[in-house]
């Protein structure tokens, strides 16, 4: 059993795959409680594809010198795009996800519409785009753990008030408590958070693990802090057990860590049901 | 310069917690006209309350009763005229508390009670700090005066709808509201739970906290309340409820399909049910 964990960890990329597995799943687990409790997971599908004219930007400013450098003109983009999207549905009637619907459209089709003028770059947006899990470098480790910190110390320390804003942000404003300002914070957070996860782990797994592991944990408790907490374990565990069945059994890393996460959400939903059940039965 | 950066943050300072103005009214509206996009739901609405005072607020749908209550939470600003709170702008004040309609809220927030009640207290714990102890005996004192403790560490969805109405007093208790206004409360509620909240209002008085509440039935504004506000984009009448509720006044506020009954007190009690047909969304 122990040469069966440890057997892995000879292998370099495993570790490094193991770690980036970890933190995205703990840092979009936190984030993605806010995330689905706002009911704004369209957002990690639309900031992906909204950074696309920042990334082709990027790329002709970059020509031929370090592809790195991608990753600043990808964060700038979604910062600008998440501040957007706050905007509109701070200035207009729309509810946020239609703020978030127009944004994506436009700044995809401009970002289609900057490749199409240029030609052979597709192959490095893809992989931007479609980060591999098993293929992440120390430099994006230390991206990882640099902005992941930042974005989880925010949420920590301003955790009341983005708790507020989230849920009722007309007590927030006659409170005179700066709603806008924490409003824009946590579109900020999310923009980030996807960011990092799109290039260490890929757009599918960002997806997969902005929205499951915290809507798990919300089946399974009943306060936030709970919440939190049991979201950012199932998270990290997801990474984990996903990495050793992909290596075990060959099935490609990010698709094993997604149908991990799924596979916690239908257990936890099969046993909220029966909690529920039992509790009707109890009541008639 | 040093007196002046001085002066800039005792002004914000006081832009939180503005001091009362012991002279003025608790509650004072000059030609107010507000509504959104140019277009204003009320307009040339003035009347003045005493610290304490409970006032109804009624009218017609889409008479802007919403649109009152907002102006004087400071969540709208006004187009034309003023609105002071105890000798201040309604923006200065955080003991203003506003409980919007109850499916305003998502209630399947996983937060308690007891969470609930404590984000009232947001601005006095102040950014960056945890509740202290005195944070906690507020709450816990808030929610035992709404008789809700048995249910302190329970999901909030687990309510019925009066339960709901007294955990947003428990709230603007724990927020130290010294005004606390009410949109629509009594929608969808029992009689039995009517009587509970205003009861409960009732105690409010006592605390010396004003107390104004928009609601349809005019029976409840003429038995429960000091003043009676009576709207249809203009201000229709203001004052005690025998004064305003006279058929004259009524008639000119609902239009002719509506019911007026003699009362007890040569008092008028009033159907406000008639008119269904032709609702409006309530701004």
């Amino acid at each position: 059993m122990f040469e069966w964990l440890v057997a892995p960890l000879r292998f370099a990329f495993m570790v490094r795959g193991l770690i980036a597995a970890i933190a995205v799943g703990v840092l979009c687990s936190a984030v993605g409680t806010f995330v689905v409790l706002r009911g704004m997971t369209f957002i990690g599908d639309a900031l992906a594809h909204s950074i696309l004219p920042g990334l082709a930007v990027g790329f002709i400013s970059i020509g031929k010198g370090d592809r790195r450098g991608l990753f600043w003109w990808a964060i700038g983009t979604a910062i600008l795009v998440a501040l957007g999207m706050g905007w509109i549905s701070e200035r207009t009637r729309f509810r946020e996800d239609a703020a978030i619907g127009i944004v994506f459209a436009g700044m995809f089709a401009l970002g289609i519409a900057l490749i199409s003028t240029v030609r052979g770059f597709s192959v490095d947006l893809v992989h931007f785009l479609f980060g591999n899990v098993l293929g992440v470098s120390n430099h994006d480790l230390i991206l990882l753990g640099a902005f992941g910190g930042a974005v989880l110390l925010l949420l920590f320390l301003f955790y009341k008030e983005l708790v507020l804003v989230s849920f009722d942000i007309t007590l927030a404003r006659t409170l005179r408590i700066r709603a806008s300002f924490y409003r824009y914070l946590l579109f900020v957070l999310i923009a980030v958070t996807v960011v990092l996860s799109l290039q260490t782990v890929g757009i599918g797994l960002m997806l997969a693990m902005l929205v499951t592991p915290a809507s798990t944990a919300h089946l399974l408790t009943k306060r936030l802090p709970g919440m939190l907490m049991v979201g950012t374990l199932l998270g990290g565990v997801a990474g984990v057990v996903g990495l050793y069945l992909s290596f075990y059994w060959g099935v490609a890393s990010g698709a094993a860590i997604v149908l991990v996460s799924i596979a916690m959400f239908l257990l936890a939903l099969t046993v909220s049901n029966r909690h529920e059940l039992v509790r009707r039965f109890r009541r008639s | 310069m040093t007196h002046r950066k001085g002066a800039a943050i005792s002004k914000r300072r006081e832009s939180g917690h503005a001091i009362h103005d012991a002279t003025a009214a608790a509650v004072t509206v000059r030609e107010l006209s507000a509504g959104y996009a140019s277009y204003p739901a009320i307009v040339d609405v003035s009347f003045e309350l005493r610290t304490g005072e409970r006032l109804a607020v009624v009218g017609p749908n889409g008479a802007g009763k919403s649109t009152l209550l907002k102006a004087l939470a400071g969540l709208l600003d006004p187009m034309k005229g003023k609105v002071l709170i105890h000798g201040h702008g309604p923006c200065r004040h955080i003991c203003i508390a506003y409980v919007s309609q109850r499916n305003a809220l998502d209630w399947r927030f996983p937060i308690t009670l007891t969470d609930f009640v404590m984000l009232g207290r947001t601005q006095r714990i102040g950014p960056l700090r945890k509740p202290r102890s005195q944070d906690h005996d507020i709450v816990r004192a808030s929610l035992e005066a709404v008789e809700l403790t048995a249910y302190a560490q329970r999901q909030i969805e687990t309510l019925s709808g009066g339960q709901q109405q007294r955990l947003f007093i428990a709230r603007a208790l724990a927020q130290e509201a010294e005004l606390i206004l009410f949109d629509e409360p009594l929608v969808g509620l029992d009689v039995h739970a009517h009587r509970e909240l205003l009861e409960l209002i009732a105690n409010l008085y006592r605390r010396a906290v004003t107390v104004i509440m928009s609601l349809h039935d005019l029976s409840i504004a003429a038995s429960h309340f000091d003043k009676i506000i009576l709207l249809r984009q203009e201000m229709m009448g203001f004052g005690t409820p025998k004064t305003v509720l006279t058929e004259d006044v009524l008639r000119r506020a609902y239009g002719s399909c509506l019911q007026v009954i003699s009362g007890e007190d040569g008092a008028f009690i009033v159907q406000d049910t008639a008119c269904s047909g032709g609702e409006h969304a309530d701004v």
